[in-house]
């Protein structure tokens, strides 16, 4: 094992291909947890798509009459410093942060995939290159890295998430070389090889399936680093413009009222708590069914 | 060993002038003239400001530029802040010990939860400790450090009185900020550690430690955690990047001083030198860490081998 | 007693005009003024005794009992003639005296009361200054006090390789400095400088030991400050603290102050807390004594609290408000401008974000300022329907989405905030009230002091406003042509009539000469619709009961001397 790969989660003993998707599903809806998350998760999603259509207010709507009410009939979730409903804002709120964090992800994990493979698969001095320049961003501090982003492109959800994906790349691409390399030593790979498989097939039939399984897994761990990143950046004052509803800039509004209306905070400090919560359980759940050293009885 | 560490120290030179480069480079694509924001507000004509371009050496061509900063950095000065006029070398050296201890209590308390929780979670699989170890650990990363950092603040300094809520004065002003950061930490600790755990527990040898009548502690202790600490140590080298992108959080609603605030303050203010400074004394910090952790690594791992 | 819970006190001094190039002060929230409960906000008055009374004997006691003072800058400098930080005034404040001290109202027919200078003649053309000095002042460093002092502190300001920030635009036009004996000396200005008495009474000119100068040299001030205030420097540990001690040598004070001799406390920790909520959380568990910059719900739940004090002062110079970029598009037409003015709801904002804290501002003088015209308030109160016409007349018809068109473009404004400031709330007020008549508001934000620089290049329409100074002078730093390029004009506004009524406001040092000057220059800047003023600030300050008679500047800045630290 070289030095670089300890750091990775351990590629699947066996051979994922050949596997029925059935199989795996009911492997994944065994742990309840997983389960649990995955709705909430497509919860979210529909939240996501529908968002601006489904609010019970306009959540950029100003009335300062109305503001810093407690949950109540009219509002469930309070109204914010301005008057706007929190529970509109939330539900609105959904997609930026989402669409945000799978932009970040989308990042991370592309670059990741071709430059892991590329290191992974042509090894040598390719493979030298490559890692010592991951080294060198994984040496970097990642918010420092995504401030000096931020700073160079401007503020802005977009840009925040490019930052937060830009940091993440190393992380994947450590990932899937690691994986690519430990899977080309594996018996049924090399076996494989021996009774005459192509190079091609190889790849696509145990190589791939794997590094797939991988990066799912790590994406989803990753989605939710990438969700408190956006929000940290926001609370050092570089995010999303007002008056877009965004949770992580919602919630750090609100920690200015926190004694007055706590509601402002908790309400989407709570959602971004469970959407990561439930990430992380499809994770979980995602590695159990792939693995069956893991897999419960 | 000796040979091993000399190699990787050298491997390291390369990726430590990478970084300088790299951030050199950044430095100096970012929009904006030192020279102006310095002079800002001193009612300067523009020919001061050229002047002190020059003075600064910003005029000359970046190549030129890099290598001066290179050949200064060899003699370890890291120039002179734009902001405090102070040498950058002893901002960092006020600023570092804060951070570092900050750092170590940190990844004591996580790796307090998280071993606490893999070991339980993997011993009681499945079980409602597992769920509730698991669940612990993962609420640190899914709660965002400022928000958590004030609610601990609020139950624990406000309410219950019990500890500080300005992060400073010894031990029981490191705790809440540390305790914030390590919680987060916790979370890939405890599910490394009971995945690990778990695998080296189906191990043959771990049955055979059983059939010899070993006590289940002793066993799982003693053998099997050895192995699975490996990854966990692995891991903890590599998190010290994101140690510092906690650490800015949680020095700045504690009020602590350290290299975080520093860093952000810097950055504001398009301070170069402070910033180039505080990320090559992490980035040299980052290497020391890995290679003590690869060496912790085969002393662990007797059967690890290295080319 | 309700008096007690809003403590107004005593004025002492101005400060410098330039003081808020880095500052801050202007909030991180939104400072509160407890003005509820308190009716009438006289401007200066302080509940001190008025004049003749004369100050109650040395302090019995030695000084004890120590305050921790959160704030929330780390300040740069302590050397006031380099720093541009409210941080670093707050410190210097009570380690420098300043020579004269300005006290409007304090004392019928009298502004100017002794510091360091016992008394003072003015030449009539305003360009000559003598000062006849105290004998019996000493430096922290044991350092007699002279004439040669004040003037090597001010060569020190204008020295290039001090890079003052802020001191030297106090100054003004300095030509050199004459010592005419130990305890005689002449400052001499190159034109005349009205606005000199005001400046000198700040502590940014206060004077500077020479030994410590020569000592430390020019840069090396900024970490060693040695000067003749009631407190002396102990340590500064950055990014954490700066410790002040009580000067047992004091003997001093000016006759405003209640007593003589050393301070009653014996150390102040100035801490750095860069959080708004943890400045809070931590008065609230008493590991700091006076919090400065809170936010505005939690000064309002403090004013009713049993064991906390809310301290406010009102202060001179101009309103916190927004500036109009008059050389880009479509604000450099002149109606559009205006008609951001009506469409302004400041009493709006104020309920909103300020209530019973602030109040709206609707000129571009505070109250109390030197040549504050109460006419000119009138000129543009909330009118949206105006505003509409105006838009109208200035070719921007009804369009998509509610959004106001021309020539196929929508009617939208790029607002670049300084990050951090506290001030992004205004600004989502504000795009709510301009959308309504038609206007489309884009808020973006960066972080000082790169904003800076955007500002400088008028990538901007609307600009926040944060500098501000107690003399109407202060409209030559920011609305002075030839600030465009380097300076503080974000409003790119230049009218050369403009310049030549604020410098002849500033030829004499005669208050009533000054004021028909500066009224003109400020009824024809608002005219131009350059700023949009927004509220008018108060120093707000949250304090443990425990402490008492602390004392405020012209400007707000607290001031410990005659300060007290109950058990």
């Amino acid at each position: 094992m070289d030095a670089h790969a300890p750091s990775t989660p351990r590629p699947f003993p066996a051979p994922l291909a050949g596997r029925r998707p059935s199989r795996l599903l009911r492997q994944f809806a065994r742990h309840r947890l997983a389960v649990a998350g995955g709705v909430l998760l497509l919860v979210v999603f529909v939240l996501a798509v529908l968002g601006p259509v489904i609010t019970p207010y306009n959540p950029e709507r100003v009335r300062i009459a109305d503001r810093l009410r407690p949950p109540e009939a009219a509002h469930w979730l309070g109204t914010d410093q301005f008057g706007r409903d929190v529970l509109s804002r939330v539900i609105a709120g959904a997609r930026p942060t989402c669409v945000a964090a799978v932009i970040a992800i989308g990042i991370a994990a592309g670059t990741g995939v071709i430059l892991g493979a590329v290191a992974g698969y042509a090894g040598g001095a390719v493979d030298g290159v490559v890692m010592r320049a991951m080294d060198i961003m994984l040496a970097f501090p990642g918010i420092l890295l995504a401030l000096v982003v931020v700073t160079i492109l401007g503020t802005g959800l977009v840009n925040v998430m490019i930052a937060v994906g830009v940091s993440l790349i190393p992380v994947f691409t450590r990932l899937v070389r690691g994986t690519m390399l430990s899977i080309r030593q594996r018996e049924y790979v090399l076996s494989a090889r021996a009774i005459g498989c192509r190079s091609a097939r190889i790849l696509g039939r145990h190589i791939l399936p794997n590094v797939w399984a991988q990066v799912a897994v790590l994406s989803t761990t990753a989605l939710g680093w990438a969700i408190i990143a956006g929000s940290t950046l926001n609370f050092l004052g570089f995010g999303v413009h007002p008056p877009t509803p965004e949770w992580g800039a919602d919630l750090n509004t609100g920690r200015e009222y926190l004694n007055a209306a706590w509601w402002m905070s908790t309400a989407p400090g709570t959602a971004i708590v469970l959407v990561i919560l439930a990430i992380n359980f499809v994770g979980d759940g995602i590695t159990e069914a792939l693995d069956p050293a893991l897999r419960r009885r | 060993m000796g040979l091993f560490i000399g190699r990787r120290l050298i491997g390291s030179l390369p990726i430590l002038f990478g970084i300088t480069a790299l951030v050199f480079l950044i430095l100096h694509l970012i929009p904006g003239d030192p020279a102006q924001i310095m002079l800002f507000g001193t009612n300067a004509t523009p020919e001061q400001v050229v002047n002190l371009r020059q003075a600064l050496g910003l005029d000359r061509p970046l190549l030129i530029q890099y290598g001066d900063f290179v050949w200064r950095l060899l003699h370890g000065d890291l120039g002179v802040s734009f902001i405090s006029q102070r040498r950058v070398s002893e901002e960092i050296a006020i600023q570092f010990p804060a951070t570092a201890t900050l750092a170590l209590v940190t990844m004591v308390i996580a790796a307090g939860i998280g071993l606490s929780a893999g070991v339980l979670g993997a011993v009681y699989r499945d079980g409602w400790v597992d769920m509730l170890g698991t669940g612990f650990s993962v609420l640190g990363v899914a709660v965002p450090n400022f928000w958590l950092s004030v609610l601990l603040i609020l139950v624990f300094a406000v309410h219950l009185g019990w500890l500080p809520a300005l992060g400073e004065g010894g031990v029981r002003g490191i705790i809440l900020p540390a305790a914030s950061l390590g919680w987060g930490f916790s979370a890939i600790i405890t599910r490394l550690c009971r995945a690990s755990l778990i695998e080296v527990l189906a191990q043959p040898y771990v049955s055979t430690a059983y059939a010899k009548g070993l006590r289940a502690s002793v066993v799982v202790l003693r053998h099997a955690l050895k192995n699975a600490l490996i990854p966990v140590v692995t891991l903890l080298g590599l998190q010290l990047g994101n140690l510092l992108s906690g650490a800015v959080v949680v020095e700045t609603i504690f009020g602590r001083q350290g290299i975080g605030s520093l860093a952000v303050r810097a950055i504001q203010a398009k301070d170069f030198p402070t910033i180039q400074g505080v990320v090559l004394v992490v980035a040299l910090v980052y290497v020391l860490v890995n290679l003590l952790v690869d060496v912790v690594y085969a002393a662990l791992d007797p059967r690890v081998h290295y080319g | 007693m309700k008096t007690r819970r809003v403590k107004r006190t005593l004025v002492a001094k101005a400060l410098r005009p330039g003081e808020r190039a880095g500052a801050v002060r202007l909030t991180r929230r939104g400072l509160l003024a407890g003005a509820a409960g308190l009716g009438s906000a006289a401007l200066l008055g302080p509940l001190v005794r008025s004049a003749g009374t004369a100050p109650v004997a040395r302090a019995a006691t030695a000084p004890q009992g120590r305050v921790v003072f959160g704030m929330w800058q780390s300040p740069e400098s302590l050397d006031p003639g380099t720093s541009g930080l409210i941080s670093s005034g707050y410190i210097s404040l009570n380690v420098f005296d300043p020579l004269i001290w300005h006290l409007p109202g304090m004392r019928q027919g009298q502004e100017y009361f002794p510091g360091l200078a016992l008394r003072w003649e003015v030449s009539a053309d305003a360009k000559q200054f003598t000062f006849h000095l105290r004998k019996d002042v000493k430096f922290h460093d044991g350092t007699p006090f002279t004439a040669q002092a004040v003037k090597d502190t001010l060569e020190h300001i204008v020295n290039p390789e001090t890079k003052s920030r802020s001191a030297i635009t106090a100054l003004g036009p300095y030509s050199h400095t004459e010592v005419k004996a130990d305890d005689v000396v002449t400052i001499v200005f190159k034109e005349s400088n009205g606005a000199f008495l005001n400046n000198v009474a700040t502590s940014g000119l206060a004077p500077i030991s020479p030994t410590a100068l020569k000592q430390y040299g020019n840069q090396g001030v900024s970490q060693h400050p040695v000067g003749t205030g009631p407190f002396k420097f102990q340590e500064w540990v950055p990014g954490s603290h700066v410790t002040i001690v009580a000067n047992p040598d004091y003997n001093w004070a000016p006759v405003v102050a209640h007593h003589q001799g050393p301070p009653h406390l014996a150390e102040i920790t100035y801490r750095i807390v860069p959080d708004a909520s943890t400045r809070f959380n931590a008065l609230k568990t008493g590991e700091v004594l006076v919090a400065e910059n809170l936010a505005p719900t939690d000064v309002t739940a403090l004013l009713h609290a049993p064991n906390f004090t809310v301290f406010t002062a009102s202060v001179t110079g101009m309103p916190y408000a927004i500036m109009v970029n008059v050389k880009r598009p479509p604000t450099d037409d002149l109606k559009v401008r205006q008609a951001l003015e009506f469409a302004t709801n400041q009493e709006a904002i104020i309920e909103a974000l300020y209530k019973g804290i602030y109040q709206p501002a609707h000129n571009i003088f505070l109250p109390g300022t030197l040549s504050y015209d109460p006419s000119l308030d009138k000129m543009y109160q909330y009118n949206p329907a105006r505003a509409k016409s105006l838009l109208d007349e200035a070719g921007w018809k009804a369009g998509p989405g509610g959004t106001r068109q021309k020539d196929g473009q929508p009617l939208r404004l790029q607002f670049i905030n300084i990050a951090n400031f506290g001030f992004d709330q205004i600004s989502q007020l504000l795009q709510a009230q301009w959308q309504d008549v038609g206007i489309q508001t884009d808020i973006s934000a960066q972080s000082f002091p790169t904003v800076a620089e955007t500002y400088n290049k008028g990538d901007h329409n609307l600009a926040d406003f944060f500098y501000y100074s107690v003399d109407p002078f202060l409209m030559r730093a920011l609305y002075a042509c030839d600030q465009v390029a380097h300076g503080f004009n974000w409003m790119h506004y230049c009218d050369p009539q403009v310049d030549t009524l604020v410098s002849k406001g500033n030829a004499t040092a005669d208050p009533a000469k000054r004021i028909p000057f500066f009224r003109q220059a400020a009824k024809t800047a608002m005219e131009a619709a350059v700023v949009i003023p927004i509220y008018q600030q108060r120093a707000v300050f949250a304090a443990s009961s425990r402490v008492q008679a602390v004392r405020f500047t012209v400007n707000g800045f607290p001031i410990f001397y005659d300060a007290t630290l109950r058990a």
